[in-house]
């Protein structure tokens, strides 16, 4: 590991203070959970570390008019924690409750989960199901808002500059009669990067589907939306027919790589397995 | 029955508060004043020749104390014995494989050792590489060591019986071939050791290692001192699977760069470090064919195994022979071929690992006993019993056999598994599944020795003083050799005190691997007791003017039976023998058995000389997801001839991380290579499980009191892991009807061999 400079600014001004002195490097920390193995590992190689956790009104879930936001500091375990998350966006709850182990969750945060943007990132698929924005900013200036649908380039890449920051995260609370899924697949039962991930929402009127918005991790380069697959469920009355085209889309709409966890022609398939559990269960009624 | 004071308790482990405080001092915990820190530059390439190395920049690094090549080394290749030596501690002419050691840098910190390393300059002449071991067999495969041909390190061929005959005389012939892969031990501790060269050139070593005695010799040899020079000592070790044996490179590497320095210098491997440059569990592939009778008699069996060596031999050799042995030795079959190769290739070397060589053997075995079973429509467990081992035999590959729970732990297993009523009731991706097998209990003198030494001491202050070479690796050998010896002393076992594993001040002790520190330290802990017992006892007779047989003993004193108050405590006794008659009671224990008949011919590789066979049956129960391939393990029972339990909490903890790792070499753990590159060196990625994927585990303890074990007492230890893969792979057919025959049966394997049904 290369030598490293660490501060820890007390508010968001001494943040941006910091980035406008220092001419390197910087990369921003919160718990670490990912960075300190990759700078071990040498994958990255920043010159100056600004922690962030200091920034405590950064930490928080709260409900105001029907949004739900979340301080980027917020971590994994307080998220499971949270009454909000767990009755308002159950698929959020589900991945929150699915990621790494009790210590990993201890210290991940929200922020660093998206900012760290794995093709595998575990809230990214609920987060693309529920529609929810970035919020950032960077320096000064007015912040900006990003859907999360276009805020990943690729593996470990997003459109954030190198100085700017994740402030929060918000979505609208799904309306009362929104069913959601979030089903993991991975290769133990703790500790585990997905092989496949899908989160599910869908809004039912009688039997037809008014809404459907279905997001997917570990099978193309950033978790995606499956925007096609969504079309072909709006309006319609869910049947085998349709499930089964759903599949047909699913293999063309993802691009899965063959890595160490599993190959792409079984992440194709299991996408597919996964896709009509989460959308029987979701039409079942089952919530999660 | 007879009564027992401490033997047969569940007592937990003597250590376990001061490693739950964190006050346990192992190996890692050392610092001393003055020390310096290591690290070793290791091959990037899998193979190469070495035509230059310029260490003349990184020498002049500030904080840089001691550089290292094999130019300050006697250059003396080791191995476990000088017969299959291959390995420098830096090699000089040739890299075999990632990671091979070049050369090494003491210095203020690790920063600035690993800062050093980057500014050594090796020439390397890049050579092909081989990966596969049927590959480097073939005429044409890159040379890995000069002096060998095909990469055959070993070749093993044995035959008993007649195997045409046998093949003949059957009604079915069932062949396969079963293929395992490379296993990495994962032990908590990583390796460590902190040497001091004093200026008198007497070496000081703290050292995690598994067999300090042993370590002491190989040192001795590899790096040409004088063995009275050396002293091993083995603080706490956190945990070891076979991984812990060796000399490593390492510790030589530590010694020299202490004496080239003058300061002591320490080692202690990353993570990475565990993963890219100690042993691994050896890949093999077996073709098997069996000959049966209609009946389930087995009446021939041959194997042609390749094993993986790696680059270097380790305990290769060995482990070849223990999978011919394990192989050949369940199961009453009386004509049996064996045929294994142990294949040098450019990947990382295979060392002893839990099990030794007999998970892979029992892996294609009991896989193929499946089979058998389902042939001839016979319950896989009657097909078991029908050719089960019995007590007192000798296989017809000539390995004695004394006790034998096999058929307890089949039927026992059975009914706990509630094996009948769930085949009955068999729901869709539900499967049960069986195995069995057998190992040495009480290691072996094969290779010449299997020696335990322990001392025990009764003191003029009433102490009670045991003594002995075996290291406690987790396992809790420190716990149940004090209960064995507090047992002939009727004492509590926490009044006695207990020095281990340090080549000054304790009797040598072969070391602890081959599940045979219960039996091997055993014995010899309760010959010594004995022996102390007995001068207690004739110093009492004459005291208390009673006949020895009259006398009991119980907290520290000796009474004549039925006189109460009439009664001489040890310490009057020891007082006694020290002051008056100038003699110290120390006992004195030795083990090294069994003795060897006249007829083993090592050369021919039938007969083992084992002091003990163990035996043990499996039975896992899985559900598989028929829509991913992924495989719950949701029951296990694990039923264990081990003698006599000593200590049942310990067996049980035993059997479940045993278990647990077994588990783990069925379905997750997969130590991946490209182009000879380890792929996944970290815990993200190489699975081993977690407490959300271990089952509930039910140990059988099956006792069978061995007519030679301490209390009649046998191993447990490496037993444990070995039919768990079988039992597991044999549950995922018995479930969906899908045969993994290419370990880890990973939810991939299993959702293409759905999609072939």
């Amino acid at each position: 590991m290369n030598e490293v400079d660490y501060i820890i600014p007390k508010n968001l001004e001494e943040v941006f203070r910091a980035v406008e002195k220092k001419k390197r490097k910087i990369k921003f920390i919160a718990g670490c959970t990912n960075v300190i193995p990759y700078m071990r590992e040498e994958a990255i190689s920043p010159e100056l570390l600004i922690d962030l956790s200091s920034l405590q009104n950064l930490n928080y879930i709260r409900e105001e008019n029907g949004i739900i936001a979340i301080g980027a500091l917020t971590t994994i375990s307080k998220l499971t924690a949270s009454e909000i998350i767990r009755n308002q966006s159950p698929i959020l709850f589900s991945a929150a409750s699915l990621l790494g182990n009790p210590l990993t969750r201890n210290r991940a945060t929200i922020g660093g989960n998206l900012a760290d943007a794995s093709p595998a990132a575990d809230m990214v698929p609920p987060l693309l199901a529920l529609e929810a924005f970035v919020h950032t900013k960077r320096g000064e200036g007015e912040g900006r808002e990003i859907s999360l649908d276009k805020f990943f380039l690729g593996p470990n890449k997003t459109v954030l500059a190198e100085d700017e920051i994740i402030t929060h995260i918000t979505f609208s609370r799904p309306k009362d009669s929104a069913r959601g899924i979030y089903i993991k697949l991975g290769l133990r039962n703790s500790m585990a990067i997905s092989v496949v991930s899908i989160a599910l929402m869908i809004e039912m009127e009688g039997k037809v589907c008014q809404k459907a918005r279905v997001a997917l991790g570990a099978v193309s380069p950033t978790p995606i939306r499956v925007y096609r697959l969504e079309k072909n469920l709006e309006g319609k009355e869910i049947d085998q027919k349709i499930i089964q085209e759903c599949s047909v889309i699913l293999k063309e709409e993802t691009s899965p790589i063959s890595d160490i966890r599993a190959s792409a022609e079984y992440r194709k398939l299991a996408t597919s397995v996964l896709f009509k559990r989460a959308i029987q269960g979701a039409l079942n009624g089952e919530k999660t | 029955m007879e009564q027992h004071s401490a033997v047969g308790k569940r007592i937990p482990q003597r250590d376990a508060v001061d490693k739950v405080k964190g006050s346990a001092i192992f190996t890692n915990d050392i610092k001393l004043k003055g020390m310096l820190y290591c690290k070793i530059l290791r091959s990037p390439l899998p193979h190469s020749r070495i035509i230059n190395i310029d260490v003349s920049k990184a020498e002049k690094l500030i904080g840089v104390k001691a550089v290292l090549t094999y130019k300050d080394t006697p250059q003396v290749k080791f191995s476990i014995s000088p017969t299959w030596a291959d390995k420098l501690p830096l090699e000089s002419e040739k890299a075999r494989y990632i990671g091979d050691e070049i050369a090494a840098v003491a210095a203020v910190d690790e920063d600035t050792a690993q800062e050093a390393l980057d500014l050594i300059q090796v020439d390397f002449e890049e050579l092909p590489g081989v990966y596969d071991p049927v590959e480097a067999m073939k005429p044409g495969a890159p040379v890995i060591h000069d002096s060998v041909e095909n990469n055959i390190s070993k070749a093993i061929h044995m035959e008993c019986g007649n195997i045409e005959e046998g093949f003949a005389s059957g009604d079915l012939i069932l062949e396969d071939t079963f293929s395992t892969q490379a296993q990495s031990h994962c032990s908590l501790e990583t390796h460590c050791c902190v040497a001091i060269c004093e200026p008198n050139d007497e070496i000081k070593i703290w050292v995690n290692t598994q067999a300090p005695h042993a370590l002491r010799q190989k040192l001795s040899y590899a790096l040409n001192i004088d063995a009275s020079k050396i002293h091993v000592i083995t603080p706490y070790l956190g945990g070891g699977f076979g991984s812990k044996i060796d000399l490593e490179p390492a510790q030589a590497i530590c010694i020299l760069l202490s004496k080239k320095s003058g300061r002591p210098v320490r080692i202690s491997n990353t993570r990475k470090d565990q993963f890219i440059s100690t042993r691994i569990r050896h890949p093999t592939i077996s073709e098997l064919k069996f000959g049966v009778k209609r009946d389930g008699t087995i009446v021939a069996k041959q194997a042609r195994v390749v094993m993986d060596n790696g680059a270097y031999n380790s305990h290769g050799p060995a482990v070849l022979l223990y999978n011919n042995v394990m192989f050949s030795s369940l199961y009453r079959v009386e004509n049996i071929k064996y045929e294994g190769y142990l294949v040098y290739t450019n990947k990382n070397w295979g060392g002893a690992c839990r099990g030794y060589g007999d998970p892979q053997a029992t892996f294609a075995q009991e896989s193929m006993m499946d089979m058998i079973a389902e042939r001839l429509n016979m319950d896989p467990i009657d097909l078991r019993l029908k050719n089960a081992n019995n007590p007192n035999e000798i296989t017809a590959n000539k390995v004695r056999i004394t006790s034998c729970g096999l058929r307890e732990c089949l039927t026992q297993a059975k009914e706990a598994s509630n094996w009948a009523e769930k085949k009955e009731t068999k729901s869709k991706y539900r499967g049960l599944g069986i195995a069995s097998m057998i190992y040495t209990g009480g290691g072996s003198i094969g290779s010449g020795f299997n020696y335990s030494g322990a001392t025990m001491q009764i003191n003029a202050d009433g102490t009670i003083h045991l003594s002995v070479g075996a290291v406690d690796i987790g396992q809790g050998s420190n716990t149940i050799l004090t209960q064995m010896a507090a047992d002939v002393l009727a004492v509590d076992p926490e009044a006695i005190r207990l020095t281990t594993a340090d080549t000054d001040t304790t009797l040598p002790c072969m070391g602890t691997f081959g599940s045979r520190v219960t039996f091997c330290a055993g014995s010899a802990v309760f010959q010594a007791t004995n022996e102390v017992k007995n001068m207690l006892l004739e110093e009492a007779s004459e005291i208390l003017e009673a006949n020895m047989e009259d006398l009991e003993m119980k907290d520290k004193e000796i009474f004549v039976k039925g006189s109460l108050g009439v009664s001489v405590t040890f310490s009057e006794l020891a007082s006694r023998a020290h002051y008056k008659r100038k003699k110290t009671l120390i006992g004195h224990g030795y083990y090294n058995g069994p003795e060897v008949s006249d007829d083993f011919d090592p050369t021919s590789y039938v007969g083992y000389p084992s002091p003990a066979m163990v035996f043990a049956t499996h039975i896992a129960e899985v559900e598989i997801d028929p829509g991913t391939g992924k495989v719950d393990v949701i029951n296990f029972v694990a039923a264990h001839d081990l003698g006599r339990a000593i200590n049942p909490l310990l067996v049980e903890g035993q059997i479940e991380g045993a278990v647990a790792q077994g588990i783990g070499w069925a379905l997750t753990e997969d130590l991946k290579f490209e182009n000879g590159k380890i792929v996944n060196p970290n815990f993200h990625d190489y699975k081993i499980l977690t407490i959300k994927d271990v089952p509930k585990i039910t140990s059988i303890l099956v006792e069978t009191i061995d007519p030679n074990g301490p209390f009649g007492a046998k191993g447990i230890g490496e037993c444990a892991m070995v039919p768990t893969a079988p039992a597991i792979v044999n549950a995922i057919y018995d479930a969906i009807g899908v045969r993994i025959k290419d370990l880890p049966a990973t939810p991939e394997k299993i959702f293409d061999g759905l999609k072939k049904i």
